[in-house]
């Protein structure tokens, strides 16, 4: 399963949306129901997924599903290269 | 007749308090015996509610609203004085009651430092003295303590005298904690949850109406079930943050913080709540007089 897939599946169980609705360029404030704390519980959400700490800032600048996705890969990055540094 | 009397209020009578605590009760006489003469069914809905809730006759029960209106108005002429002094005393907050793991000069997931443990959400409740109650804690612990409410713009309906005082006590208390308010919006719940998870902590109101958040749980207040927001419930189960149940009332002597059992973050937010407000409503029992809610509850339907 892809970064985008595994995002999509996360983000569609939080909005209760069905993950093959969702699409790359969906906004998130777009999708079901949002409230003050969707973002809050896309971000845990995302911790528990991937294992890593989603900050708030860069949630917040990521509006779609793919910024999302692509924020994660980042992040995945970031702490694969200070594992092996 | 309302609007005159809240210019007069927050204009004319309130700016008296920066000169004495005793000016400042007698401010909070004056407004306690204007408010209930002018806005008689408020007056009926808090002393009913309050005589079922706490199975007293009618006298008493308005007896009880009467103190009600008084705590609120003290409150406002303590922020007042506190705000035109130098300082804040260390030696005016008595705290009481200390959980174990607030004992200490520093509990382990209580502080600034950045680092795996949660910080903590203290829960008060519109009673006494909040403002205060935070600003002591603040002194307690010794900084990491952010305050979350509702921003003050015009969603939050107030007459603009009353908004003035209020943004001016903001920045008062944001300068004495060293920290600013954290709204309640999107960006700044996720912020909030980057605090808690920092190890910083948060203090909230928590019988905030149903009706003013998105999410919302009941909860029973002596027997009768009543909506509060729950936002912050929820916040505390995403971040695994524990909930300590807080609030402090003036006296002449200083403000008295008084704590509940810590809390657990397990289970939904509407238990977390309701175990929350739980330990908060036995400090409303002993004293019903300080709790500022009573005609603004909101029955579940």
């Amino acid at each position: 399963m892809t970064t985008l897939e595994r995002v999509k599946r996360v983000v569609g169980e939080v909005m209760r949306v069905p993950d093959g609705a969702l699409e790359v360029t969906a906004r998130i404030e777009d999708l079901g129901e949002s409230d003050s704390l969707t973002l809050a519980e896309i971000a845990t959400s995302l911790d528990m997924e991937f294992g890593i700490r989603v900050p708030s800032e860069d949630m917040i600048d990521a509006r779609s599903v793919g910024d999302l996705a692509a924020l994660v890969e980042r992040l995945l990055r970031t702490a694969d290269s200070s594992r092996t540094s | 007749m309302r609007s005159g009397w809240a210019e007069v209020r927050y204009r004319w009578l309130l700016p008296l308090a920066r000169g004495g605590r005793a000016r400042g009760r007698a401010y909070a006489r004056i407004v306690a015996r204007v408010e209930r003469a002018s806005d008689p069914e408020r007056v009926r809905v808090a002393s009913a509610r309050i005589a079922r809730a706490l199975s007293l006759d009618p006298v008493r029960a308005e007896r009880v609203y009467r103190g009600c209106l008084y705590s609120e108005a003290l409150e406002e002429a303590d922020s007042v004085y506190f705000m035109h002094r130098p300082a804040l005393d260390p030696a005016l907050f008595q705290f009481d009651e200390l959980p174990e793991a607030l004992d200490g000069a520093r509990p382990a997931n209580v502080g600034t430092n950045v680092g795996t443990d949660v910080g903590t959400i203290f829960g008060t409740l519109h009673f006494g003295a909040p403002v205060l109650c935070y600003l002591a804690l603040c002194a307690r612990l010794g900084g990491g303590l952010s305050i979350v409410g509702r921003p003050l713009d015009d969603a939050n309906p107030m007459p603009e005298s009353k908004r003035t005082y209020a943004r001016a006590k903001v920045r008062w208390a944001e300068q004495v904690a060293g920290r600013p308010f954290i709204a309640t919006d999107s960006a700044a719940m996720a912020q909030a949850r980057d605090e808690l998870l920092a190890g910083r902590s948060l203090f909230t109101p928590i019988d905030v109406p149903g009706s003013v958040a998105r999410r919302a749980a009941t909860v029973p207040v002596f027997g009768e079930p009543v909506r509060f927001a729950c936002g912050l419930m929820t916040l505390a189960r995403l971040t695994g943050a524990t909930v300590v149940p807080v609030v402090a009332a003036s006296s002449p002597d200083g403000i008295r913080v008084r704590f509940g059992q810590r809390l657990d973050p397990g289970g939904g937010a509407d238990d977390l709540l309701g175990r929350a407000l739980g330990e908060l409503l036995r400090f409303v029992r002993t004293n019903p007089d300080e709790w500022w809610m009573w005609p603004y509850l909101e029955p579940a339907r």
